[in-house]
This record gives C-alpha cells, structure tokens and sequence, in this order.
C-alpha cells in the first residue's frame, strides 16, 4: 500500500467513527418533539461517550497486549481482567453497595489481573505463555465465585448478567469521566513505547539484542493495558470481540506500525463500539439488549474467518 | 572490535549450561564456532553479546565489559541475527530493516532522515530494494534471511553475531549472504558466526573454535586445523573424508 492509499484508509478509520457517532446520537426510541434535547444531552450524549471511550480504552489495550503477548490472537481480557471486573461488580450488587459497583468492577479487574501477573512470575521460564496460561486458570476460578454469587442471589443475576455481556445503562458520570482520563493517558503513554513495541514482535532474543529491556517493558505496558480494559470494563461492562478484532482490522489494513495502529485502533474501536451500541437499542426499541451481544455476533463470523484463513 | 571472554559460565537455568569458556577474537576476524547439535553453540553466542546474562565470568568489548553497557549501548556494538525468525505480525522489509536503528534513539525522539537513509543504504547492500514494500511475511526464507541481515547491517554494529545464517538457504542465497558478509567484515566489523555447514568454516573462516558439552574443545584454531578428519572424529564422533581443493580443506561426510 502505498503514502497515498494509506491516507486515505487513515482517514476512512476517522470518518467511519464520526458517522457512527452522529448515527447513534439520532438513534433511539424517543422519535423528535418536545423533550429532545433533554434526551439528547441527559442520555444519548454521555451514552455515546461512555461507548466511545470504552470501545477506545479495548480497541489501544488489544493493540498493545497482542505486540506484549507476540500473538496477533490475543484479546485484552487474557489476564483475568473481565472475570475480575465481573466478581467486583457481583459483590457489590449483592451486598447492596449499588452505588459502588464500579468503583468495586475497576478494583476487581485490576487486583485479579496483578493475580495473574504474580502467579506468572513464579513460572520458572517467564515467557508470555505463561502469563496466558495463569490468565485463564485465574479468569475460570473468578468466574466460578460470580457465578455461585448469581445462583444464591437470583434477585440481582440480571444485573449482573447484563454487566457480564456488556452494557452502558448502568453508567454514572464520574465513572465515566474518571475512565476518560484514565484511557486516554494510557493511549498516550502507550504511543511512546511505539517503537519498542514493534521491536518486541520480533522475538524476545532480538528485542533484547535491539536495546529493549523487554522484561521491564512488558511489566509497565501490561500494567497500562490492564487500567486501560478496567477502565473500560467500569464504563460498559465486559464487552468481548473488540479488543480482539479492531486493531486486527487496523493491522490488515494499516500494517503493523504502532505508532498507527494503537491510535487508529482507539478511534475504530471507539466508533465500533458506538455504532453496535446503537445497533442494541435501536434494533429491538424500545427493549434494549446488551452491545456485547452485537460485538459478539459480528465477531465471532470474524474469527471464524480468522481461523480459515489461517 | 576485538572481543575477549573470560572464563565465562551461564546459559539457560537446568540444561544447555556453558562453563569455562576463555576465548579472544581479534578486531575484524571472521571467527567460526562449531559443534554437534545441543553442544551449546547458540548458547555462547547469546552470552558473548549479553542476550542470556553470565553467571560468572565477563566479556569485554574492546575495553568495556558488558556487563557494565547499558542495553542501547550493547546494542550499539552487537546486532545479533537468529536462525529464524517470528512472523506473526505484517511489517514491511522497509519498516523491519528500519527497527535496527532503535538503539539510537530514545522513547522521545522519532525516526529521522538519517534512520531511513541508512535503512535504504543497507537494504540496498543487500540487494533487496525491491521487496521494500512487501510484508516480510510474504518473502521465501532465503529472501527473510537477507532482511534480517540488513537490519543488522542498518544497526552499525562493531561485532555481529549469527546463528546458522544461511542453515535453510539454497546455495544461491548462501552464497550471497557469505559475500555480503565477506564485505562487511573487510570493512572491519568482527563477525562471529556459528555454522553446520564445516565447508562454510573453511572457506570463510579465519580462525574457528569447537563446542562440546558445554564446553571448548581444544583452543581455537585457524580452520585447517579444525577441518582435520582427527579433530571432526573426536568432536562429532563420525569418520569423515577430507580433501584439499586449491589449498582449502573440504568435508566429504
């Protein structure tokens, strides 16, 4: 591809999330009348951010943990993040700390995934694998505990149901500013290990031998990527399939440089996420359903392809 | 730049542990290491430029040891070429040759004139200017080896160090990849290289050492000694059949 073309696909990135952005602004149940603009600013608008936001913080974390991990294949919720974030939630929503439920989902997240990363140090060879490996023991037993949680509180398992498959009803504006800030300092921060995350897909020896101290490095970025997919997790719930997806797309499309590919895979993770938002309520209105849902359905064709593609 | 290793011990932590190993590689030699498969060959070469950290013993460069150079700075002195490498991810030739310019830049600064000039300059050493554009991914491995090699060249390393550079080539790509190395060697980069091939020894090679066990076998020695039937029996424990041919030594498994 050459200058010119990669512009251009640049820029498509960009306007596909601006008309995603205008499409959900102008989607919903209320038809237009009086009362609107209460809807718009009130609900539609501080909506849409959350989704945007979210959908960035998965989109830069999944960019940035598939170059840690060397696997073009890995999702931001490998190390336990999600599970954790849903416990977090869980106890809150049962124990009546309603009010607390994010604070309680960010907290979770990140004390499973700093689990996950100590149980990975004691392996005796410290390679991603067994950072992988550690994530999905740790993410099963968590899951576990939430779902025992459920079956004793039957009361609150719609809740916390529609946390676990992604959702923005339950957003309060703080969180939501808070996860802001939180996702764009990460993007940033991550944009100047650019270069010695491209580096780093070349393989532990030759990072090494190009003067990158990858075991310093990948302990700072995966703790990035881990505040960032909280951060996330606190605003829309554990959303699948973007992380994984958005930054492949930006790769087959873009290449693998990551000075673009963590930018453009926030601004199209951002916009996807809008955009299936949108699609969960406006699809069945005035029921809503969970935007993981959607993600979920247009992801998994995808990885489908993935997989036959090879 | 002339490298000395200094009753060096270290390797992977349970096997594949290298001791004792005292060796000096003058300034601008073409050095060879040999050995049967597992003797540790890769081992000493990911020692000697500070990939796997020693456990004893030291390494200088010149007059620093390395255990006192910063990372960027190693990386400045040692570029370092696998025998293969990971593709999973579809960087150009032009952005991967470009990555060998990494150790001179910190977090802050981005690529510059300078980087893709000489980037350009060593792609072009290497006679692949054409495939600037394609994913590295898309090459024959002959084709990636010489990619691989021109980050290294693009790194403007004083010593350069590779494992089996031409091990799953065809002999014109082999031949090639010697050439260049060759030439850049000429220009006073040490090279360090660790070979299957004994006949790419002889005819490339200023002085060899052997690996067994872990271990030097015998001191190094210019390649005709090594490339002996006596040497290779004890060493690989097989008969082999040695011939001159216009007054270098070839193997004849």
């Amino acid at each position: 591809m050459n200058y010119m073309d990669k512009k251009i696909s640049i820029l498509l990135f960009f306007l596909f999330s601006a008309v995603a952005v205008l499409f959900a602004l102008f989607t919903g149940a209320a038809g237009w009348g009086p009362g609107s603009s209460y809807i718009m600013w009130n609900i539609r608008v501080p909506r849409v951010a959350a989704a945007f936001v979210a959908g960035a913080g998965l989109g830069a974390s999944g960019a940035l943990l598939q170059a840690i991990l060397k696997n073009p294949l890995a999702a931001p919720y490998v190390a336990g993040t999600s599970a954790g974030a849903g416990l977090g939630v869980a106890l809150a929503a049962v124990t009546g700390l309603t009010v607390l439920e994010t604070p309680a989902g960010f907290a979770g997240g990140l004390i499973v995934t700093g689990i996950v990363f100590k149980m990975a140090s004691y392996s005796k060879r410290k390679t991603p694998e067994s950072l992988v490996l550690a994530g999905v023991v740790m993410s099963s037993l968590v899951s576990a505990v939430t779902f025992m949680i459920m079956v004793f509180n039957r009361d609150t398992v719609f809740r916390i149901l529609f946390f676990q498959t992604g959702s923005f009803q339950f957003v309060s504006q703080r969180a939501l500013f808070f996860s802001a800030v939180l996702i764009t300092a990460g993007i940033v921060f991550s944009l100047l290990y650019a270069r010695e995350l491209d580096v780093m897909t070349q393989g532990d020896d030759v990072a090494v031998s190009l003067g990158v101290e990858i075991s310093k490095t990948r302990k700072v970025l995966f703790a990035v990527s881990a505040l960032m997919v909280s951060g996330s997790v606190a605003v829309a719930g554990v959303v699948g399939f973007v992380g994984l997806i958005v930054p492949h797309v930006v790769r087959f499309i873009l290449g693998a440089t990551h000075r673009r590919l963590i930018l453009l895979s926030a601004v199209f993770g951002g916009g996807f996420l809008v955009f299936t938002d949108a699609l969960a309520r406006g699809l069945f209105a005035p029921m809503e359903i969970p935007a993981g849902i959607i993600t979920a359905f247009f992801g998994a064709p995808f990885f489908l392809y993935l997989l036959i593609k090879g | 730049m002339k490298l000395t290793v200094k009753n060096l011990r270290g390797g992977y932590k349970d096997n594949f542990v290298m001791s004792g190993i005292s060796l000096e590689i003058p300034k601008g030699c073409f050095f060879g290491i040999i050995g049967p498969n597992g003797s540790g060959k890769s081992t000493l070469l990911k020692l000697i430029c500070g990939i796997l950290q020693p456990q004893e013993g030291d390494v200088y460069a010149g007059e620093e040891c390395i255990k006192d150079m910063e990372i960027k700075r190693k990386a400045q002195v040692f570029s370092y070429l696998p025998a293969e490498s990971p593709l999973n991810f579809p960087f150009t030739v032009f952005e991967t040759v470009l990555m060998g310019r990494n150790p001179y830049h910190s977090r802050f600064s981005s690529w510059g004139k300078d980087d893709s000039e000489k980037a350009l300059a060593a792609m072009e050493k290497v006679e692949i200017t054409d495939l600037k554009d394609r994913p590295v991914g898309s090459l024959s491995s002959g084709e990636r080896q010489k990619v691989m090699l021109a980050r290294a060249i693009c790194q403007e390393p004083k010593v350069m160090l590779l494992d089996e550079p031409a091990s799953h080539l065809d002999i014109y790509h082999q031949r090639h990849i010697f050439d260049i190395l060759r030439e850049i060697n000429l220009s006073g980069v040490t090279v360090v290289a660790v070979f299957h091939d004994l006949n790419l020894v002889s005819a490339c090679c200023e002085k060899a050492a052997a690996v067994k066990n872990g271990k030097l076998h015998g001191k190094p020695e210019n390649p005709d000694t090594i490339v002996s039937g006596d040497f290779l029996k004890k060493l690989y424990g097989v008969d082999v059949r040695v011939e001159k041919v216009k007054g270098k030594t070839y193997i004849l498994p």
